[in-house]
């Protein structure tokens, strides 16, 4: 095969260029439907990363004072496991709250210098056998008595309907994305199938002369996947702008505390630009594979 | 060269394109494959290069039962077998030179091969002059001798003709056929199916006659009835 890599090169790029208007309307659908997969990533990762301390079931927590000694947390710890109406407790220690620090407050230089780590209350997250409103609420007036407590914090009902919102969003966006999805793949599909169709003589020319069926494919299904690539790149680009967006949106909407939350790291840019290139990839190599499977019947 | 052994062809509907057909074919033979149409010549024609796969019977093309080929090894029987149509199937965006070097670049032969082998098929066939020339500047004579270089150029063992004068005038036709018989003297086999009775009764080679599907007639240095 790598004989004759120029030729491939040359079969794609003239396959490319022989029908701009259908390759541009692939790359198009490619590119709207990634971006949205990208987007929904983002929007995901940016609510997981709001609501993240409040997961798995647990409803508050369980601040204890920062110049806590060992004895005494343990005392915290065991009045928490020692209550029949806690299920499950978890300590997040020095470093970990370290780190939730820096990540919610990274837009803010401030609290950035000004606190330290020592300075940071450590606590327990904790799930509650009962949840309802109730019971969470006894609960945390009960623990804000405590000895050793510094505060005590429980979801508030804000946080539930944002996971209601973000879910139903994500949701609704996952479905969007598809049925867009789907109609890229077609549209790819189909314009590799109108390619092939008008190089049939060439094709029936290229059997008979004894052209292996893969180097027949190969240039087609190029064709397919760097418009999938194209199309996915540019989803890229968006991924970065609506990171961007959504950034210069939570700065500006600073005091409302819940928002500031919402926050993006490069590690979730990052995965949304993976799961658009591998996405972008995966749907171009699909349907060049469809669309070259069924002409070899000369 | 070539073997049929009782090879039958029925296509969907119940036509039997071609009934219990037996020949042996030597290396570098020449066979006129002649009859009416439909009696089963393009048939036999399709199934020698397994455009066609028989309903029953074994082919044996250079001593190998091509009926046991894998598909991807189809291809690699086809460079050994050229193949000339009547209607030529040139490609109309490419100059005399590019369409025969296309068969050597499509099977992948290097660039030096090409730039060697085109000229020279393109001088045994007398296109040298043309050979910048499109497929519609050319006449149909000049047409098919580019088809004749572009199935040869790979020096195959076989090459298999269907009509190729059938679009032709007599003259012409001569030319194509003194440029086939110049193969044939190469070695190459050649088989062509024909409807042409005076080529047939020129030339005098073996001629093979089917009528409805039966070979009934297979002669040496026969002529068209």
């Amino acid at each position: 095969m790598a004989v004759n890599g120029n030729y491939m090169v040359r079969e794609t790029f003239s396959n490319l260029t022989r029908n701009p208007t259908l390759t541009l309307a692939s790359v198009l659908t490619v590119f709207v439907s990634l971006a949205i997969v990208g987007t929904a990533v983002l929007v995901r990762q940016g609510a997981q990363n709001m609501t993240r301390r409040f997961e798995g079931g647990v409803e508050f927590i369980v601040f204890v004072e920062p110049d806590i000694t060992d004895a005494q947390l343990a005392q915290v710890r065991e009045d928490l496991e020692r209550n029949p109406k806690v299920k499950r407790i978890e300590y997040i220690d020095v470093d970990a709250t370290w780190a939730d620090f820096n990540r919610l407050f990274r837009n803010d230089e401030a609290m950035l210098e000004n606190v330290r780590k020592t300075d940071l209350p450590t606590s327990f997250r904790v799930e509650p056998t009962d949840k309802s409103v109730e019971t969470v609420q006894s609960l945390v007036s009960f623990y804000r008595k405590r000895p050793h407590v510094f505060d005590v914090k429980a979801a508030t009902e804000v946080i539930r309907e944002i996971k209601g919102i973000t879910t139903f969003v994500n949701n609704g966006l996952t479905v969007f994305a598809t049925f867009l999805l789907v109609a890229s793949s077609l549209l790819i599909l189909n314009t590799i199938r109108t390619a092939m169709f008008a190089r049939r003589r060439e094709i029936e020319v290229m059997k008979l002369v004894g052209a292996t069926n893969w180097f027949i494919r190969v240039p087609f299904m190029l064709e397919g996947m760097v418009q999938g690539l194209i199309g996915g790149v540019l989803a890229v680009g968006f991924v970065f702008l609506a990171r961007n967006w959504i950034d210069s949106l939570m700065t500006s909407s600073r005091g409302r505390t819940l928002l500031q939350t919402f926050s993006i790291d490069s590690g979730d840019v990052l995965l949304a630009c993976l799961a658009v290139l591998v996405t972008a990839v995966l749907l171009s190599v699909a349907s060049s594979v469809l669309a070259t499977r069924r002409f070899l019947d000369v | 060269m070539i073997k049929l052994e009782n090879v039958s062809k029925v296509y969907k509907g119940d036509v039997m394109a071609l009934r219990e057909a037996n020949a042996d074919i030597a290396k570098g033979e020449f066979v006129f494959l002649v009859g009416p149409s439909g009696s089963g010549k393009s048939t036999m024609i399709r199934l020698l290069n397994k455009q066609e796969v028989p309903t029953t019977g074994r082919i044996f093309v250079a001593g190998k039962d091509i009926g046991e080929l894998s598909a991807w090894k189809i291809p690699y029987l086809r460079r050994n077998i050229g193949y000339i149509f009547q209607d030529y199937k040139l490609l109309a965006n490419k100059t005399v030179y590019e369409n025969v070097a296309f068969a050597l670049e499509v099977i992948g032969r290097p660039r030096h091969v090409v730039k060697s082998q085109v000229p020279a098929i393109l001088d045994l066939v007398g296109l040298s002059k043309k050979h910048r020339n499109y497929p519609d500047e050319l006449s149909g004579g000049e047409q098919q001798r580019v088809s004749i270089a572009r199935a040869f150029v790979n020096r195959p063992l076989i090459l298999l003709a269907d009509e190729p004068t059938g679009n032709l005038d007599p003259a012409t036709s001569v030319g194509i056929m003194r440029l086939l018989d110049r193969i044939n003297r190469t070695g190459t086999t050649v088989v062509m199916a024909t409807h042409d009775r005076s080529i047939v009764d020129t030339m005098r080679r073996r001629v093979i006659e089917l009528d409805r599907g039966s070979i009934i007639r297979d002669q040496a240095r026969g002529v068209y009835e």
